[in-house]
């Protein structure tokens, strides 16, 4: 996903961030917040460690809760199946296109679909290589306009009843559409049908493994879990299916935002209809195999998820949105928020740490007597309540991934419980850096880059 | 219909309120049992000093009691109860760190009143058992507020005890307000943290390096 795409010069949306008083307001909020630090500690982590505490253990009862309780929506068997057309947005994807190609052409699917290849004005000759695939519909935008755009010009060609958005890295098996379609009739609303997306690229290298045990957990069970109560609020970009006429009526994507498929979920839980999830197949896509990919693709999904959260915030807690506006959307805003806050928090400890070890050793040199013993590792080995929390978080996210990887009837082997580790103990830190780095570079406005 | 599944969350809410109670619960017995480990090495100490106290008794009151053997088994216990009271002090700060539920004010307060004691009873021998090989050294630190040159200054008579043999490093926390501390704060006119007292007579003011209070004393090298 992360080479699809050009650089994103256009501006998007105001959001509440960007005004100068929201701003001051964050700055004061923050300065308050380490001055109330620096003066009680230990009350500003126990604060933050309840209530970080609670919204995990309430959300965690609920996944499980609804997981054991709430059946799943049986798609029914279709007689007719409605008319579809697949649309592939690309940009530069010379090195995945023609494998995206032949695997959306080899999908099954008892009527013939149309595959629209968008060739956002690329400059490596990508789209020459697809020439020779046969069933294939290139139309080429004079100009790069970026990826909600060319898939709206898409949108725009399609008559069909249904409209599959994929990838040019994302590679869906034979069985997708044939699986994934009948999920518009389980329900009565249904407006977009997401799938399991896997990583494609996952033996690569640890990044890419740990992405893909990150992929599991996320795609898996808890997007089936949200999907029974209409939870989901994105229709994930490397492939989600709609109905053409929902996206007519609801506008299609929103050119000007950067992290189009949350936008587009949000509008479409914004206006009434149903996202379901499809499970029943998995669809491969390549991930960033560079820490600095890695992080620029998440500095876009994390600004986009700030800003979007804004846009939409008046579906927080709204009785007209039900599960979605009482549990889905609090949450994630909530989770959010405690990422700050427990980044500020320890960046402050190791900070103040660092910095009193530094004065400790000056002082000591000063008597000429050097003795440096850094206090940071002095209670490392204590159990306390951090300790206790951390160790049920970790039977609650290997319960969650035992789940997905037995949705995605996969078996975990010796070579993840490396990324494993990882993705428990060093992700959750980076993950609060990039927060916070989304909400700093959102709140000075600064450029966006794909 | 909008869905809203109430009976989910109310589930939920009081799974959460279980969950969350006996987080508090194993955290209320690791705290308990922690302190109660931290108040038994203190009585420990305590039990010490008792022993201390008994064998000054018995070499006052006890009709030709050999002295000389008296004053080993002072040296003796004394020097035990020293090396109980360190190893205590670092235990009793990582016991606290870690601690949620259990008030420590008591139990450091009871560990600094032994450390007191122990002062007490080095002067004592080394009145009686004429012992000039033994030096008292008070560090008064404050421990109830931010003092950086403090902790250095305990890293360093650290230091001085692993060198000298005959340094008997005797922790007291200057801002506790307990009545015998500020008693010695006023009898050695000591204002300021940190300040050693070596002997009784030697005064050191702020943060001192290892050589200039390992000259200050008769040093007997390890």
């Amino acid at each position: 996903m992360g080479t699809v795409q050009n650089p994103y010069s256009k501006k998007q949306e105001k959001g509440v961030l960007s005004s100068p008083h929201v701003k001051l307001g964050i700055i004061a909020l923050v300065f308050i917040f380490l001055m109330w630090l620096f003066y009680n500690y230990s009350f500003a982590v126990y604060a933050a460690l309840i209530g970080m505490s609670v919204v995990s253990i309430f959300s965690g009862l609920v996944y499980i809760i609804i997981h054991k309780e709430m059946p799943e929506a049986k798609p029914p068997k279709l007689e007719k199946y409605p008319t579809l057309a697949v649309l592939v947005p690309s940009f530069n994807s010379g090195k995945t296109l023609k494998r995206a190609v032949e695997s959306i052409r080899a999908m099954k699917y008892p009527i013939p679909f149309r595959v629209i290849v968008m060739d956002d004005a690329s400059t490596d000759g990508s789209i020459e290589q697809i020439r020779s695939v046969k069933g294939i519909e290139v139309v080429t935008l004079g100009k790069n306009a970026g990826k909600a755009a060319a898939l709206n010009k898409g949108i725009a060609l399609c008559d069909t009843d249904l409209v599959a958005c994929i990838d040019s890295d994302t590679y869906p098996p034979e069985n997708t559409l044939m699986e994934a379609v009948p999920y518009f009739y389980a329900k009565p609303r249904v407006g977009a049908v997401t799938l399991y997306i896997v990583v494609a690229n996952k033996a690569k290298n640890l990044l890419t493994r740990v992405q893909e045990i990150e992929y599991y957990s996320s795609f898996g069970f808890v997007s089936k879990v949200m999907a029974k109560i209409n939870g989901l609020m994105v229709t994930p970009g490397p492939m989600s299916i709609y109905r053409r006429d929902m996206l007519a009526k609801i506008g299609g994507y929103d050119e000007k935002n950067i992290t189009e498929d949350m936008e587009m979920g949000l509008r479409v839980q914004s206006n009434g209809y149903e996202i379901e999830c499809c499970t029943d197949v998995l669809v491969p896509t390549e991930v960033p195999e560079t820490f600095q990919a890695l992080y620029r693709q998440r500095i876009r999904w994390f600004r986009g998820t700030i800003f979007n959260l804004q846009k939409y915030g008046h579906m927080m807690l709204n009785p007209r949105f039900g599960d979605f506006g009482f549990f889905s959307y609090p949450a994630v805003v909530l989770y959010v928020c405690f990422t700050w806050v427990i980044f500020a928090i320890l960046f402050f400890r190791l900070a103040t740490t660092a910095l009193s070890s530094l004065f400790e050793l000056y002082l000591s040199a000063s008597v000429n007597s050097i003795s440096f013993a850094p206090r940071f590792y002095e209670s490392i080995y204590m159990i306390n309540s951090t300790m206790i929390l951390f160790a049920l978080s970790l039977v609650v996210w290997a319960y969650f991934l035992h789940c997905s990887v037995k949705i995605a009837k996969v078996k975990l082997g010796f070579e993840h419980v490396l990324p494993s580790l990882f993705v428990l103990i060093v992700y959750p830190a980076m993950i609060s850096w990039f927060y916070v780095t989304s909400l700093i570079k959102e709140a000075t406005e600064s450029e966006l880059k794909w | 219909m909008v869905k809203f599944s109430k009976g989910v969350y109310m589930k939920a809410a009081f799974g959460t309120v279980l969950v969350l109670f006996l987080i508090i619960a194993a955290i209320w017995v690791i705290d308990t049992n922690r302190q109660r480990d931290v108040d038994s090495r203190i009585a420990e100490l305590s039990a010490q000093g008792e022993s201390t106290r008994l064998f000054f008794l018995y070499g006052q009151y006890v009709q030709n009691a050999d002295q000389q053997k008296v004053c080993n088994y002072i040296d003796f216990a004394t020097r035990q109860q020293m090396d109980k009271g360190y190893y205590l002090v670092t235990q009793l700060k990582d016991f606290e760190a870690a601690n949620l539920l259990s008030d420590y004010q008591t139990t450091r307060q009871n560990y600094y009143l032994s450390n007191v004691e122990l002062w007490i009873y080095t002067l004592q021998q080394q009145r009686r058992c004429n012992s000039s090989n033994v030096v008292p050294i008070v560090f008064f630190t404050n421990v109830n507020s931010a003092c950086p040159q403090c902790s250095v200054q305990g890293d360093i008579l650290d230091q001085v005890r692993a060198t000298c043999n005959n340094a008997r490093i005797i922790t007291v926390a200057s801002d506790t307000g307990l009545d015998i501390v500020d008693l010695m704060k006023a009898q050695y006119n000591v204002t300021t943290a940190p300040t050693i007292l070596i002997g009784e007579d030697k005064k050191l003011e702020g943060l001192q390096g290892k050589d200039k209070i390992i000259s200050s004393f008769n040093c007997q090298k390890k």
